[in-house]
């Protein structure tokens, strides 16, 4: 089958060809800059990415491949075109391992955020969606300010437990994530938590908890009350942005449902009363701050930062040449 | 302190605008004492930048690196140092005045857009705090001042072809030089990036719009070295394709900072 072997080898000499890599390297970043302006996230997950992804994938399989061959052959000793060629290989090796660790981490990596408030445990297999044996509590949450009141750091002090052993305590900082059992644990954001007691009557029922975002259903009541925003330091001139992300002058954006219909929207001080339709009532009576973490566990990412570490070997070897080269005579010679 | 940082502003501001228009003159005059009045301003405007740069680290308790104010500066002081380097080593002035003519702009741009943010300090916000924010920002001031040297020289080699109508030689090799330090160090600032976001936001590729154009940049620059080393493009082509680039640095830069929004907004 001589013919199916000559178009099978003119195909792959065409997909490991430069132009069609260059080609799908620029193919790459326009769509994913047409993603950014447009949709903002998804594009590493959206199957356009991964089709290219693998194309260029076997497009860099067959280069480095071409360019391993090429170093094997050298015949010629001339220091500089071995350093050159080598280089090459490095660079687009690299480059392999890279883009190889990239789609590995999009198909199997898991991601996931965890907001605890202080005492509270949640575990790392719900977060992840995978099998986990420990689980974080949170002992602690500190905001550092600046004499300003901007953050300068934010500290959760977390215990991991794992089968019930108590693991010790760590802290997690911005900048300083925490590693076990290969699952990362980096300090993402932060929020708050109301205490709120509700009921038809009066507000008399024992204190729950709701952080932002949740919903609290009133006792003997069809209401539901959603925390829609605490907000830590109130200023009529800054609405909806605190002054500062010290508690000090706290208020409290919820509204009101009944079923999924909307029936209200309103902002409370702490111990204030809402009345509902005169049917319901709540008062939020106290916060507490809310830590979330983000939780991640990445399998292409060693490969990603091995391909990174080849990548500059291989760009610093094939282009210091013409740095080092200042000559003249040489630079006239080479033109 | 302020003061001091004012006049050394104000230095940098009329030194760089002064070497521009006589390095431009003395394209067209060919005369000595022009070149020499051009370099000794160009000198003496990079010092004044140094000095403004050093205040205002002495006035922050750090290195000038962190909001847009501070990065124009040191990307302008970058851009004088690579064309003072460049000219010394290699004797060719060609480049000498689109150099310090955008560093000028660079520095015109504090002035119309972000006068508020030179006497301003900020606080560094928590994700800011790493040493690899020195490495990311530095290696992106050398990237982006080789890229507009190597921009530079394709402006005026054009000129030239478009005038004389002769090829020389030595301006694609060294718009390939600056292109091939810039493209190094774009790496390095795109890696240790990587590496930093890896720390501090469990992601070290998240497609923010600074990433996204910061990597077609690397992909404009990477052809251009393809196609320049396979011999496809040399000459006018590739002159053509570097503008190109120092065209997306631009955006990379001003647009993605002003117009989108993403990790880099405080940049």
């Amino acid at each position: 089958m001589p013919g199916v072997k000559d178009d099978l080898n003119r195909l792959l000499g065409f997909v490991g060809s430069m132009r069609f890599g260059l080609a799908l390297l620029l193919l790459i970043g326009v769509t994913a800059a047409g993603a950014a302006a447009w949709f903002q996230n998804g594009f590493s997950q959206s199957w356009l990415f991964r089709a290219l992804s693998m194309l260029l994938i076997l497009n860099l399989a067959l280069c480095t491949w071409r360019r391993g061959k090429a170093v094997c052959l050298l015949q010629r000793h001339d220091g500089r075109v071995v350093v050159r060629l080598i280089a090459l290989f490095v660079l687009h090796a690299g480059f392999l391992c890279i883009m190889l660790g990239f789609l590995a981490g999009s198909f199997w990596g898991r991601d996931g955020l965890i907001s605890l408030s202080r005492g509270e445990v949640a575990q790392a297999s719900k977060a992840l969606g995978q099998d986990r044996t420990f689980s974080l509590r949170l002992d602690d949450f500190r905001i550092d300010t600046y004499p300003d009141g901007a953050p300068a750091q934010y500290t959760s002090r977390l215990t991991l437990l794992d089968h019930s052993n108590n693991t010790g305590a760590f802290d997690v900082t911005v900048n300083h994530p925490l590693v076990y059992q290969g699952v990362k644990i980096y300090q993402e954001s932060y929020g708050w938590a109301v205490t709120a007691v509700s009921g038809a009557q009066s507000p008399m029922d024992s204190p729950v908890t709701v952080k932002e975002g949740d919903s609290l259903s009133i006792p003997g009541a069809q209401f539901k009350i959603r925390l829609y925003r605490f907000i830590p330091d109130y200023d009529e001139a800054s609405g909806m942005e605190s002054r500062s992300p010290q508690p000090r002058n706290p208020r409290i954006v919820y509204s009101v449902y009944e079923g999924d219909q909307l029936l209200d929207v309103g902002l409370a001080k702490l111990g204030q009363d809402v009345t509902i339709n005169n049917d319901a009532h709540v008062r939020f009576t106290g916060y507490i701050p809310v830590s979330t973490l983000r939780v991640k566990t990445d399998p292409g990412a060693l490969l990603v930062w091995i391909g990174g570490c080849l990548l500059l070997l291989g760009i610093f070897g094939a282009l210091y040449q013409p740095l080092l080269t200042a000559k003249r005579d040489d630079r006239e010679a080479d033109a | 302190m302020k003061t001091l940082l004012q006049v050394s502003f104000t230095a940098t501001f009329i030194l760089y605008f002064l070497s521009a228009i006589l390095y431009f003159w003395h394209a067209a005059s060919k005369r000595q004492l022009v070149d020499t009045a051009a370099r000794i301003a160009a000198v003496t405007g990079w010092l004044a930048n140094t000095a403004a740069l050093a205040m205002r680290a002495d006035l922050v308790g750090r290195l000038p690196l962190t909001n847009g104010y501070e990065f124009l500066l040191s990307f302008a002081w970058g851009i004088v140092l690579l064309s003072l380097i460049f000219e010394w080593r290699t004797k060719f002035r060609a480049a000498g005045g689109f150099a310090l003519f955008i560093a000028w702009t660079l520095l015109c741009c504090i002035w119309i857009f972000l006068p508020e943010q030179q006497y301003s300090v900020e606080p560094l916000m928590p994700a800011l705090k790493s040493g690899w924010l020195t490495v990311h920002v530095l290696t992106a001031v050398v990237a982006y001042s080789a890229f507009t040297l190597a921009c530079g020289l394709a402006v005026v080699y054009l000129r030239r072809l478009k005038h004389s109508g002769s090829e020389d030689g030595r301006f694609d090799l060294l718009i390939y030089e600056a292109v091939s330090l810039g493209f190094m160090m774009l790496t390095l600032c795109i890696v240790t990036g990587a590496i930093w976001a890896e720390k501090a936001w469990g992601s070290y590729w998240s497609w923010d719009p600074k990433e996204t154009w910061s990597l077609i940049t690397w992909i404009v620059f990477g052809i251009y070295l393809h196609v320049r080393r396979n011999r496809d493009w040399r000459g006018q082509a590739a002159a053509v394709l570097v503008i190109v680039g120092f065209l997306i640095v631009l955006f990379t830069f001003f647009g993605v900072n002003y117009l989108l929004s993403g990790n880099h907004s405080y940049a």
